[in-house]
């Protein structure tokens, strides 16, 4: 397992350079993020499984803790617009959530039910702009099984909260283990 | 969005017409003052809008790694349609990649044999197409997390 926090410069091609280090090492992370503020939630190595820690982007050094999720969890998947960032879905042991949390980016501080995904899922991928999140594909189910496998993407609306809709369905086979991002995350457009 | 024309004159009579979606055209012309006028008078002057925002799903699980990368446009609900392909089939990428406006950083993950890698690699949103070299992980990791500001990304954590 990894503590390791690194970066790049967008622009730039080149290898990643270390930014400091997470509050422990930990493993099954997610992560997201405003233009100034990256938020990591959960992990999947014990203690502390419930974590919110933090960074600013723009300046190197170590994360510091934010807040707890409602639930601990890992294998989550986050997206955010400019002021708030969502947790959706992850595993406890047996158990996989279908939970979306919430937190303003800005302020520190335990996340808020937001509502939840259509399934009880883990591993999937999520992206957004600043106005909708998506968590795409991922595997669970409610009763505790990593089957099925889900190519399904379910959307939310950032600014309010509620229950996630369907948005549509992947194109690849590639139920989990997917990694999203957008040209719009975060408030970067 | 609706598709608009606009006139030109200047450099050729002919009409020109954006060759997409007004949101994410380009239109080559020019138009003389009087044109400009009118336009901005009739409300037509192409302000330049805001670009229709992509969203990228690189690699993934499905029976073994996948090297495929899926796109949607989040102001528009429905399946998503293939991009291109990673350099290799992975899984267990960064959870989450880094980008700016233009440009799709992806970073670590895990192949077909389990090994994990330190690849990191990037896709131009404007373009659909394959996945591109950029650097490498000081480690290679997979099940992290990553993020990003409009210029400055970050990958954190995983297994090593």
């Amino acid at each position: 397992m990894s503590d390791v926090i690194e970066y790049i410069t967008i622009a730039n091609t080149g290898n990643s350079t270390d930014f400091g280090d997470l509050l422990s090492s930990n493993r099954y992370i997610s992560g997201t993020s405003s233009t100034t503020r990256g938020l990591f939630f959960g992990h999947g190595d014990g203690g502390t499984i419930n974590r919110i820690q933090y960074i600013t982007i723009a300046n190197t050094g170590n994360s510091t803790d934010f807040g707890d999720l409602t639930v601990g969890r890992y294998y989550s998947a986050a997206a955010a617009s400019s002021t708030r960032a969502l947790c959706g879905g992850g595993r406890n042991g047996s158990t996989y959530y279908n939970v979306i949390d919430y937190v303003t980016i800005a302020s520190t501080g335990n996340a808020t039910d937001f509502g939840n995904l259509i399934t009880h899922k883990m591993d999937h991928g999520a992206a957004s702009d600043k106005i909708t999140a998506v968590f795409a594909g991922g595997r669970g189910n409610s009763d505790g099984s990593s089957a099925p496998t889900h190519e399904t993407i379910d959307s939310v609306t950032i600014a309010s909260t509620g229950n996630a809709s369907d948005f549509g369905d992947l194109n690849n086979d590639k139920s989990y283990g997917t990694s999203g991002v957008s040209n719009a995350h975060g408030g970067i457009a | 969005m609706t598709t608009k024309d606009f006139t030109a004159n200047v450099i050729s009579a002919t009409k020109v017409v954006p060759n997409g979606a007004f949101e994410n055209s380009k239109a080559s012309g020019v138009w003389d003052l009087s044109e400009q006028f009118d336009l901005v008078k009739g409300g037509n002057w192409p302000n330049i809008g805001n670009p229709a925002t992509r969203a990228l799903f690189a690699g993934g699980y499905g029976g073994g790694a996948t090297d495929t990368v899926d796109t949607l446009l989040l102001a528009s609900a429905g399946n998503a349609t293939d991009f291109g392909n990673l350099t290799i089939a992975k899984y267990y990428l960064s959870n989450g990649g880094a980008a700016s406006s233009t440009r799709a950083v992806y970073a670590g993950g895990t192949n077909n044999d389990g090994d994990r890698l330190n690849v990191i690699e990037y896709f131009t949103f404007a373009s659909t197409g394959n996945g591109t070299d950029f650097g490498d992980m000081a480690t290679a990791t997979s099940t992290g997390a990553g993020f990003s500001s409009s210029t400055r990304g970050i990958f954190a954590g995983g297994e090593t």
